[in-house]
């Protein structure tokens, strides 16, 4: 399909593209515009993005220093890298055996994963609760890394991609002298970037946003993820100041947005799961 | 080089037998060519013989060796994929040095930069970049090394998959259907290189094709295979001169054999042993001619005869003094010594 020639439907095209634009980035830009103002001008009734008085330096100075918003920052990077680290450990080699060997059962397995995939994470909240208050984890970084380990949507991603690669390569291999965790680690595993950068973007979002969940299992300030900092920064505040507030939260999105801005052009690879072309 | 060995294999998919009692003795240093029709279960025998698919019951032996309940890599084999099978992330000097580093190094030895810290390590890396240098050599893809397969033409990736077989010097070299992938003419060229590269290695080859014209060209021997069984394991010549079944010998040969039925069976009748004659010879089919096909060494006559469903073709050489029109009446007569005779199940009656 090649795009319309007529002048009319590329502007209709693109006013509708900007007008779906306004409307996604409207409360981010608010949030930096907030982020660079004094309170009065925060209530002010008048509808401006850049202050008349810059407070940006006593926002995010205010941000730095009232909550430990660099220790929620480390959080954050050691529980998702965490996370992210052990669901590959998990998935790929789940996602491989259920892509390419040939084993009694695997058809059942992979349904269970499918089923996986369609419980939201609120629903086992409670039982994992109750689990890690057993066996004495909870308020620790383990209780916020453990329950995500299993992911099914990191197998059922990996397992497609792997679904895409010859046979004949993992034949090959075995001829080669690989043996199963060989093909995965040499063959499959570098084959599978494109997929696996996706999955990461996807599970770090996901784990960096998650509030619900360290709402639950963590007390302690020092353990706080940096959605979780915000709350408490809010708490102590009373929550008038925002300035400082939307200063932490800008500091606390950027990470995310960088890191989506570098993996851009190969996460659509993998989501599109394009990668593998002899 | 080892000779090969298969007794009575039998293979099933669920419902499906593909391979039904298959034996068959590969000499040492014989180029064997397994041709028969997609689905026969050519690939399938290959594929068990490499020990990449278990066979149901009988027994595999390379070198005398019982193989059957060995994994690929002990089998001491290397295989040559249709799709070529290169390790797409990797340059042509690591794809061909995979096997060699998997037998000569240790597991702790492979590990990126770990590895090069073990002792050990570097004289091996070293054996082995001679080794690689030297069958790149051979097959003249020395500048090639450094690249990776995605930007190699398809003639290249076929010598990097028959470099990764070369390098380690196995026993035996299986090839699925290695030359389909390629044009027309690298096809040719690579049939005659084949060829010579077998006879310098003196290698046990096992060539899988569909083709019947890389069977009849490389093989010492060809067994035709068809719906899951041998039909006949002879050299090409033999097999298109004296074959077992109507079934050979109606795979074999192109254009195919002329099958006129007769009261005892079916008399078969190669087109170059067809004569063309007067319309109304004694013994003599008579017929009308329904297309001339004009290949340049020689013509192929298209002849309808009332009493045969499909029209039968007689093989003109080019310096032949009849120059038959389509629709002219004409008679056809096999060279009666060339008379392939049948029975009414196919089997060969001498």
């Amino acid at each position: 399909m090649r795009p319309g020639g007529s002048i009319l439907s590329h502007v209709l095209r693109h006013l509708v593209l900007i007008a779906g634009l306004v409307i996604m980035l409207a409360p981010f830009v608010w949030m930096v515009s907030t982020s660079l103002k004094p309170p009065n001008e925060i209530f002010s009734t008048k509808l401006s993005l850049l202050p008349t008085n810059w407070a940006a330096v006593e926002n995010y100075t205010k941000a730095f220093t009232k909550v430990p918003l660099l220790r929620y920052l480390l959080n954050g990077v050691i529980v998702t890298g965490g996370i992210f680290l052990l669901q590959l450990m998990v998935s790929l080699p789940a996602a491989y055996a259920l892509a390419k060997l040939r084993f009694k059962g695997r058809d059942i397995l992979f349904t269970m994963v499918l089923i996986g995939l369609m419980i939201p994470a609120q629903a086992p909240a409670i039982p994992r609760y109750v689990m890690l208050y057993e066996v004495g984890l909870l308020d620790t970084y383990a209780a916020l890394i453990l329950p995500f380990v299993f992911s099914a949507f990191g197998i059922f991603l990996m397992r497609q991609f792997f679904k895409t690669v010859p046979d004949d390569l993992m034949h090959a291999a075995r001829i080669d002298g690989l043996g199963e965790f060989e093909i995965l680690w040499r063959i499959m595993l570098p084959l599978a970037m494109p997929a696996m950068l996706a999955f990461g973007v996807i599970s770090i979002v996901s784990h960096w946003n998650d509030f619900f969940w360290p709402l639950i299992v963590i007390q302690t300030g020092d353990l706080a993820t940096p959605p979780l900092g915000t709350l408490f920064f809010r708490n102590e505040e009373a929550g008038s100041d925002f300035g400082p507030l939307m200063a932490g939260t800008v500091v606390i999105t950027a990470p995310l947005v960088l890191l989506f801005l570098a993996a851009q052009r190969r996460f659509i690879e993998g989501v599109t799961l394009t990668g593998m072309k002899g | 080089m080892a000779t090969i060995s298969i007794e009575g294999v039998r293979k099933s998919f669920g419902p499906v037998e593909v391979l039904k009692d298959i034996s068959l003795e590969i000499a040492d240093g014989e180029f064997l060519t397994l041709l028969g029709p997609s689905g026969c279960g050519k690939s399938t025998l290959l594929r068990i013989v490499a020990g990449l698919e278990r066979n149901d019951a009988g027994a595999i032996a390379i070198g005398g060796r019982r193989v059957d309940e060995l994994p690929a890599r002990d089998r001491d084999i290397a295989m040559v994929f249709q799709s070529y099978a290169l390790y797409p992330h990797m340059t042509v000097a690591e794809n061909i040095g995979l096997p060699l580093s998997m037998r000569r190094m240790n597991v702790w030895q492979r590990l990126p930069w770990l590895g090069s810290l073990l002792p050990g390590t570097a004289a091996a890396r070293k054996t082995i970049a001679r080794d690689v240098a030297e069958a790149a050599q051979a097959l003249e893809i020395g500048p090639l090394l450094g690249r990776k397969p995605g930007q190699l033409s398809g003639g290249q990736k076929q010598r990097v998959a028959l470099g990764r077989a070369m390098v380690r010097h196995p026993a035996a070299f299986l090839l699925d259907e290695p030359l389909s992938n390629l044009d027309a003419k690298l096809r040719v060229q690579m049939r005659t290189e084949l060829t010579e590269l077998q006879r310098r290695l003196g290698a046990t080859m096992i060539y899988v094709t569909h083709d019947q014209a890389e069977a009849m060209t490389m093989s010492d021997r060809v067994a035709v295979m068809l719906a899951g069984r041998l039909e006949q394991v002879a050299p090409p010549r033999q097999l298109y001169d004296d074959p077992e079944t109507l079934a050979v010998a109606e795979f074999v040969g192109s254009p195919k054999i002329n099958v006129i039925p007769v009261e005892s069976g079916f008399h078969a009748v190669r087109p170059e042993s067809m004569q063309l004659v007067a319309p109304y010879e004694a013994g003599a089919l008579a017929g009308h001619v329904r297309l001339v096909e004009h290949m340049g060494s020689e013509s192929l006559v298209h002849v309808e005869v009332r009493s045969q469903g499909a029209p039968l073709i007689a093989r003109l050489d080019s310096h032949s003094e009849r120059n038959p029109q389509r629709g002219e009446a004409v008679g056809l007569k096999p060279l009666p010594h060339r008379v392939l005779k049948f029975d009414a199940q196919g089997r060969r009656v001498r």
